[in-house]
């Protein structure tokens, strides 16, 4: 069998880069969470805050690591099998890449360590400040790296001469067609990702019977913030549609799931279709009537452009960009629902009571992580066949590599990631068992995970080292 | 008379979904993008009302 170096490098990059935005997501999202408890218990004096401030605080040190790990990986990978693009591309993306570490590495290493161990060592305003200083770093963070993505996705400011790119305009660069609705996406994204996780953990307990009051806390919380960020992602989200819908076309075509240059009027909503690229036609597609005219083009009767409108050879696969549309747009959809659930429940004041309810609550614990991977996989893989939109092909970017270099790389960062999210589920699982400190000793209940996670080592204080470059 | 009752519930969340439908539609800007920011406006301020008059797990939200 003859291996392509060409979809081993994409394999590989899509797996680290994968991998890696589920850390990020989280820790942009829960440092801005712990900001604001903080924040509350400066104000309220309720130690209650500060028990969810030191509970979350363990499950965000962990994730940030592995986040400043993983990312560091795939500077390297860009020079090492994507060397063609890092050659082009370099002088616009190095410079902001290096402005993330100059910009928001630095002011998080410096407060990253106050905010860990300095609770009792420097005064409680201070430690606040840390904390706002390490949140506001992972949203620079966030913004260089939007930034440097969004110019891949809508590229300007430049000018190309003998196969290489000239910054022309830095401000053109930074702030590229798509960047100002992309980062706000992807931060509320993240904020999204946060509060779900901490209401799911609190329904958790409340289901369980453990913790109350610091399960009632975080419930109520959590689905106050994601009630309100849902509401004003789905605009942002509609915001970016249009956008990319100017800029890269060939995206959003795929994503809605037409081939003809104009749809049938009026057009369905496609929720379900088994797309045949080589004859640009839909085997099978199952939708909803009218909702596509309504949704998409705003009318009743409104046709869609299909992806048709794009030759050929500048396709993105289809099927792949609109199940990842499907699943971040249903998943959006269900978070609305649930957000509009929890006003009425609080209303009815049932939200803790409702078993049905909080177990919606547990499986949507991990909604947020899912729905933002989703959305990057329409971003990364409507942007094909491109890796700088309209400007480079992913086919000419990558290095000269053999396949066998890139297929032991690729096992490797398969078996090392392992041990990572090993590592953060095991620990992630055996706090949330454990419980927040101050806790009832009723707090290690026995689960059914008992052999993994025994209550003697529960017992155990948990130390946490973090190590950042 | 439980099917009355029934009957009542199907029509009451059938009215919630079809209402709920209308308001995603108007924040994602179906009706245009100052109906959608009027939305949201509402659908927040709406929301904030609610966490401050019915304050739950004895804290501010």
């Amino acid at each position: 069998m003859k291996l392509d170096p060409s979809l081993l490098a994409r394999i590989q990059f899509a797996f680290t880069v994968s991998f890696h935005i589920i850390f990020p997501t989280m820790s942009i999202g829960l440092a801005s969470f712990l900001a604001v408890i903080e924040a509350l218990w400066l104000k309220t004096k309720d130690p209650l805050y500060l028990q969810i401030y030191k509970f979350w605080l363990s499950i965000f040190a962990m994730g940030f690591g592995i986040g400043v790990v993983t990312g560091i990986v795939l500077s390297f990978e860009f020079g090492l099998a994507f060397a063609r693009f890092a050659e082009m591309a370099g002088p616009a993306i190095g410079p902001m890449i290096a402005l993330e570490v100059l910009t928001a590495f630095f002011l998080e290493a410096g407060f990253l360590g106050i905010m860990l161990f300095g609770l009792h060592r420097v005064g409680p305003k201070l430690h606040f400040f840390a904390t706002c200083m390490v949140a506001v770093g992972t949203l620079i963070s966030a913004s260089w790296i939007l930034s440097a993505n969004s110019w891949m996705q809508t590229p300007s400011g430049v000018a190309i001469h003998d196969g290489r790119l000239t910054v022309v305009s830095w401000r053109d660069v930074i702030v590229n067609p798509s960047w100002l609705y992309r980062l706000p996406h992807m931060v509320t994204a993240a904020y999204l990702t946060a509060s779900f996780l901490v209401a799911g953990v609190g329904a958790w307990y409340l289901l369980k019977g453990k913790h109350l009051q610091f399960a009632r806390r975080t419930v109520a919380l959590g689905t106050a913030f994601a009630t309100v960020l849902i509401a004003g992602q789905v605009f942002i989200g509609d915001l970016v549609y249009g956008t990319m819908l100017k800029h890269q076309p060939s995206k959003m075509q795929a994503a809605e799931g037409f081939w003809e240059k104009k749809s049938q009027s009026p057009a369905p909503y496609y929720w379900i279709i088994v797309p045949d690229q080589p004859n640009q036609r839909n085997r099978l597609a199952v939708g909803i009537p009218y909702l596509g005219s309504i949704w998409l083009t705003h009318s009743l009767r409104g046709r869609v452009e299909g992806l048709q409108n794009t030759p050929r050879d500048r396709q993105p696969r289809m099927g792949m960009v609109f199940y990842a549309f499907r699943i971040m747009y249903g998943l959006a959809i269900v978070m609305f629902a649930i957000g509009v659930a929890s006003l009425w429940l609080r209303l009815n004041g049932r939200l803790f009571s409702s078993r049905r309810f909080l177990w919606v609550l547990v499986l949507m614990t991990p909604s947020g992580v899912i729905a933002t991977l989703a959305g990057w996989y329409v971003a990364e893989t409507g942007r094909q066949p491109w890796v700088i939109y309209g400007i480079l092909r992913v086919a000419d970017a990558i290095s000269p590599v053999p396949a066998t270099t890139l297929l032991s790389s690729l096992v490797g960062f398969i078996c090392i990631y392992a041990v990572f999210i090993t590592a953060f589920l095991t620990f992630t699982i055996r706090l949330i068992r454990r419980g927040p400190a101050g806790a009832p000793p009723h707090a290690e209940a026995s689960g059914s995970l008992k052999n993994a996670f025994r209550p003697h080592v529960l017992d155990k204080p948990i130390r946490i080292t973090i190590g950042v470059d | 008379m439980r099917s009355g009752k029934n009957l009542r519930r199907l029509a009451g969340v059938t009215a919630t979904a079809l209402a709920g439908t209308i308001f995603f539609f108007v924040i994602i800007g179906v009706f245009g993008q100052p109906f959608a920011i009027t939305g949201l406006v509402i659908f927040v301020v709406a929301a904030i009302a609610i966490y401050r008059g019915f304050p739950v797990g004895g804290g501010l939200m």
